[in-house]
């Protein structure tokens, strides 16, 4: 299976790169790590008219630690972010989430823009994003805006881009002290998509949970922010009784789909595992 | 577009279409073969290269993009010494059998040697996660990372003088070996014929619809496409087959095309044939090509094919049933009726597929000048396929030539006539030029052959004390649409009913089978055919024995073995076994396992509401068959193999066997039996197998054939060889050939 033909096309500038989406429109397509769009065109599952290669743009690839937070470039590709100092000092969950995307082979060139740009509902990233309470910045022909990434995901693939904007970078605001984060997923294999994925945040009080902020994925069309679940944990301390109740609480806060890889009644099994796992691993860590 | 790159170390500059993948740039416009394309969507690895330093999948990067980087390949890094210490110690472990996979792995462990030079298992389990084996089991590919990491790969010991008993029952490096870690394996997609066109097939959507009008002109029209063909175009130029097997009078099964003409009974089935100067332009071609369609209810599962009313996939044959047939011994309703307690269950197996890493893949040659067909083919048994074209193609037997390359992993899957490779063959005929058909990922899902979907229902008949008395068995096994040819579908169900009793004494059996069509991808027997089904049947019922009647099932299975003072034995099967040893293997296996231990452990984890399984499986492996198995059935798979020796005037041996190698080490047993035999060192032997117009006669390898049989024949060759140098040696000296041997020089 070989693609069908297109244009390819490798702006040097954010501006050539507008002007070919704007040439291109729906019929153009954005490459940037390739590892999910590549595929899609071997396989002719997408047959745009023109392939926009936006990997040699410049200074998209940096991870730099600002007054406002983290800001991580878009084409900052995830094996950079597994072995960052940067990202593990500011940003641990995007540390700890990373590794669980796919195998080294498709880190070293899939790209941190492109994973929140997909919006697969089964990826690490996105999730990572919503429960940082992330931004993600975002250009246009004159002019930029900072999505936050709560309403960034719209559903399966789709988010708030706009037609003619791209992700530039997205900024991870500097952490709160006595924020913790944790991160785990279960999938069939190590590198495979997860059935069902959690990256959690949690402020911890003299072993209690102050506050917590519950993102899961592969459970949803777009990472699902567990709020029932935070209240039920916020100002307890997660003993087993604690726990079980914030599991209960999932039913109400999850919807997850059923497909050929697990039931929704599995995918909620496996969250609220996840649930009682990274949460008591939280509040145990450092105290 | 121009791209220029540096590959291995030298710049190259090259002009590049904006969809050619990196990996398809570097096969096959600069011919470095090393990287090889498993799957295309980046899940297998086996087109690992290195970019700027960092292993990645090249199947998931255009060339374009490696505009002005740095790439290596398997070819450089190998010859550049930097993976030496690997290269030994995948040799030394022997962590590769076909080695379609292997370099895709070595520059992956070379990555993470790199990066953490003393890995623990499992973070070379987790590095190695995006590499698929299918043939290793992976277990010696993680030791072999391990051994290098530690200094321990100090190579392959030196092969020992061939002393008593010689090489045979001794580990010997595999020779072949050598060139699969540094990406001189050449399989058939890596062989390069000049003027080569490339096949794709439009395949059905549809499981079950009638080709109301086939519109090709646009697919004709477009540049690059050679040839657009019908399977009413193809019918005259290719005799169809029919799978059938002559000793099952009541067998039925329909005359299969290359490419289907009326209608299309499984989603997948090729239809139309686009020739092209590329593979991409092909399937241009193919997208192109516009067919109507009328739908037909489709036969899915397997009781709905014999339901009355169902919709009959050949009408002409009368009803979807292929095969019934019975196997029935001693009293087994008197049994029943007399038995203390009866169980039954019924058991559903799911369909699975072969996967072999490298696809199915031809490359047809007709020489309209000679009027001589030459097929380079992953297969394994190319005697079988040189009678099937010679045959169908009508093209006489000693204007064929069958050659398989190295071959990327088989187990059984390439032994069987694939419509889309007879039609590849056709089309080189048509067209008088060569021409190429690599299936993909997805052609291989619907196309290859499925296997071991069955319903089986059993029944025993026990005493209170765990003996089982009587069997009763039904087997339902939906087979695709037709049986596949020349093997037939059937003999999967038959080895169900044949091996179920396996290793117990009960000598009261009753069993049924019956095969159905259906509108799936054809299945047919693979690895360890009807094996699994019919060891998953009769362990299930003798654990819910044990179960029922609160008997230990280790208990259980002693109660009803053959024991070794009951051999030879001929089963209620009819099969007949010389010796066996189930007792003593069960308590190899109990030690080995630490079963008790293990059983202690289950047990106090399911206190804590931890689930381990644990189960026990004994059962009779057939293997190395004989003429009977087809032979019977008139299936023209000879069952006879051959090995010439060739003394080279040097007195190396050269060692030419209809055996064939996919991986397994065929080549190497050869080698280690024929140096034994005649006595020389094993370096002094070189092995060929897999082409018609040099080796001798035979069936090829499957079904444990290799060893036993190419094995045996090479003996006996061996053994004629050095009758006549020690004869030729007597005249020489002037001695009694009595008082001499051939020995290696120490």
């Amino acid at each position: 299976m070989k693609p069908a033909p297109f244009e390819y096309h490798r702006p040097a500038s954010l501006a050539e790169t507008f002007d070919l989406l704007d040439r291109y429109g729906d019929d153009g397509r954005i490459l940037a790590g390739g590892q999910s769009l590549v595929p899609a065109l071997n396989l002719r599952l997408a047959a745009p008219r023109a392939i926009i290669d936006i990997n040699r743009l410049p200074d998209l690839d940096a991870i730099r630690a600002t007054p406002e937070g983290l800001v991580i470039g878009a084409l900052v590709r995830q094996d950079a972010l597994e072995h960052s100092a940067l990202v593990r000092e500011r940003a641990p969950l995007i540390g700890a989430a990373v590794v669980h995307v796919g195998h080294s082979a498709i880190r070293a060139r899939g790209t941190i823009g492109g994973s929140l740009a997909l919006a697969d509902p089964a990826a690490e990233l996105p999730a990572c994003a919503v429960a940082l309470d992330a931004g993600i910045r975002v250009r246009r022909r004159g002019g930029a805006r900072d999505i936050p990434a709560a309403q960034f995901f719209r559903g399966v693939y789709t988010t708030a881009l706009e037609p003619g904007e791209i992700v530039t970078a997205i900024t991870v605001p500097t952490l709160a002290p006595g924020w913790r984060w944790g991160f785990e997923e279960l999938a069939r294999r190590h590198g495979d998509f997860a059935l069902a994925g959690l990256a959690a945040g949690a402020r911890v009080e003299g072993g209690a949970i102050a506050e917590a902020r519950l993102v899961f994925f592969g459970v949803g069309g777009t990472p699902v922010r567990a709020r029932g679940a935070e209240s039920a944990l916020a100002g307890r301390r997660p003993d087993d009784t604690v726990l079980t109740a914030a599991g209960a609480t999932l039913d109400r806060d999850l919807d997850p789909p059923g497909d050929l890889h697990g039931s929704p009644a599995l995918r909620r099994h496996l969250a609220r595992v996840l649930l009682a796992r990274v949460v008591r691993r939280l509040v145990e860590e450092r105290s | 577009m121009k791209i220029t790159l540096t590959v291995n170390g030298a710049p190259v500059t090259r002009e590049v279409e904006g969809r050619q993948n990196l990996v398809d740039f570097l096969r096959y416009e600069l011919g470095l073969t090393g990287s090889h394309i498993g799957c295309e969507h980046g899940v297998c690895g086996a087109c690992t290269v290195r970019m700027d330093g960092k292993p990645i999948r090249g199947c998931l990067m255009l060339a374009a993009q490696a505009d002005g980087c740095h790439v290596e390949t398997i070819e450089g890094v190998a010859a550049s010494g930097a993976i030496a210490a690997l290269q030994r110690a995948f040799r030394a472990e022997n962590a590769l059998q076909c080695g379609f996979c292997t370099p895709g792995m070595l520059l992956t462990a070379q990555a993470l040697l790199e990066r953490k030079p003393h890995p623990d298992p499992v973070a070379v389990r987790e590095a190695l996660g995006g590499n698929y084996c299918r043939c290793t089991g992976y277990h010696a590919i993680v030791q072999a990372v391990l051994n290098a990491a530690a200094g321990r790969a100090e190579g392959p010991a030196a092969p020992a003088a061939s002393g008593d008993g010689g090489y045979v029952g001794r580990s010997v490096v595999r020779p072949q070996t050598a060139r699969l870690v540094a990406g001189r394996g050449v399989y058939t997609d890596d062989v390069v014929i000049p003027h080569t066109l490339h096949a794709a097939f439009v395949r059905s959507p549809h499981a079950h619809a009638r080709i109301a009008a086939i519109d090709t002109a646009e697919a004709a029209a477009l540049p690059g496409v050679v040839a657009v063909v019908t399977g009413r175009e193809m019918a005259g130029r290719c005799e169809p087959w029919v799978g059938v097997l002559k000793n099952y009078a009541s067998m039925k099964s329909a005359p299969q095309y290359p490419l289907a003409v009326e209608k299309a009974v499984w989603q997948g089935e090729p239809l139309v044939a686009v020739v092209a100067e590329s593979r991409a332009l092909a399937e241009d071609g193919c997208a192109r090509v516009r067919i109507t369609w009328e739908p037909l209810p489709p036969v899915v599962d397997a009781e709905g094919a014999l339901a009355p009313g169902a919709p009959v996939i050949h009408p002409e044959l009368g009803d979807n049933l292929v095969l019934e047939s019975r196997v029935k011994s001693g009293e087994v309703d008197a049994a029943f009726r007399a038995a203390e307690a009866v169980y039954r269950d019924t058991f559903d197996t799911g369909r699975h597929t072969v996967v072999s890493l490298e696809p199915r893949v031809v490359l047809a040659d007709y020489d309209p000048a000679d009027e001589t067909l030459t097929v380079y083919h992953s297969g394994q048994a190319p005697y079988m396929f040189h009678d099937i074209l010679s045959r169908h193609l009508r093209i006489p037997e000693h204007r064929v030539r069958v050659i398989n390359k190295d071959v990327g992993g088989s187990f059984g899957l390439k032994i069987h006539t694939y419509p889309d490779e007879i039609a590849t063959c056709a089309l080189a005929v048509m067209l008088g030029r060569p021409v190429k058909f690599l299936a993909d990922r997805v052609e291989s899902f619907q196309t290859d052959i499925h296997s071991r979907d069955h319903r089986v229902t059993a029944e025993v008949a026990v005493k209170r004390d765990g003996t089982i008395v009587a069997m009763r068995l039904d087997d339902l096994a939906p087979v695709g649409p037709f049986s596949m040819y020349p093997r037939s579908s059937v003999v999967e169900s038959g080895q169900v009913l044949r091996t179920t009793p396996g290793p117990y004494r009960f000598r009261d059996y009753e069993a049924r089978g019956r095969v159905v069509f259906q509108n799936k991808t054809p299945m047919s027997q693979y690895r360890a055919v009807g094996h699994p089904v019919a060891a998953l049947v009769m362990e299930a019922m003798v654990d819910r024995v044990a179960s029922e009647l609160g008997l230990d099932p280790v208990e259980v299975r002693r109660r009803n073995l053959l024991t070794a003072d009951m051999y030879p034995y001929t089963a209620p099967t009819g099969l007949f076994f010389e010796k066996l040893s189930h007792e003593e293997s069960l308590d190899a296996v109990l030690e080995l396992s630490r079963y008790r231990t293990l059983c202690e452990e289950r047990d106090r984890l399911r206190a804590r509401s931890l689930y381990r399984g644990l189960g026990l499986c004994v059962f009779i492996d057939l293997t190395v068959p004989g003429a009977q198995t087809y032979g019977t059935g008139g299936a023209r798979i000879s069952s006879q193999d051959g090995t010439t020796i060739r003394l080279e005037p040097s007195g190396k041996l050269t060692v030419i066997s209809s055996i064939t190698e996919q991986g397994q080490g065929t080549d190497t047993i050869l080698a280690q039996v024929a140096a034994s035999t005649v006595g020389v060192p094993i370096d002094d032997v070189r092995v060929v197998t897999g082409d018609t117009m040099v080796t001798p006669y035979g069936g090829g390898t499957w079904g444990s054939r290799g060893a036993g049989i190419g094995g045996e024949a090479t003996i006996q060759t061996g053994k004629a060889l050095k009758e006549n140098i020690l004869k030729v040696a007597a005249v020489v000296l002037e001695a009694d050939a009595l008082d001499l041997d051939v020995r290696a020089a120490t």
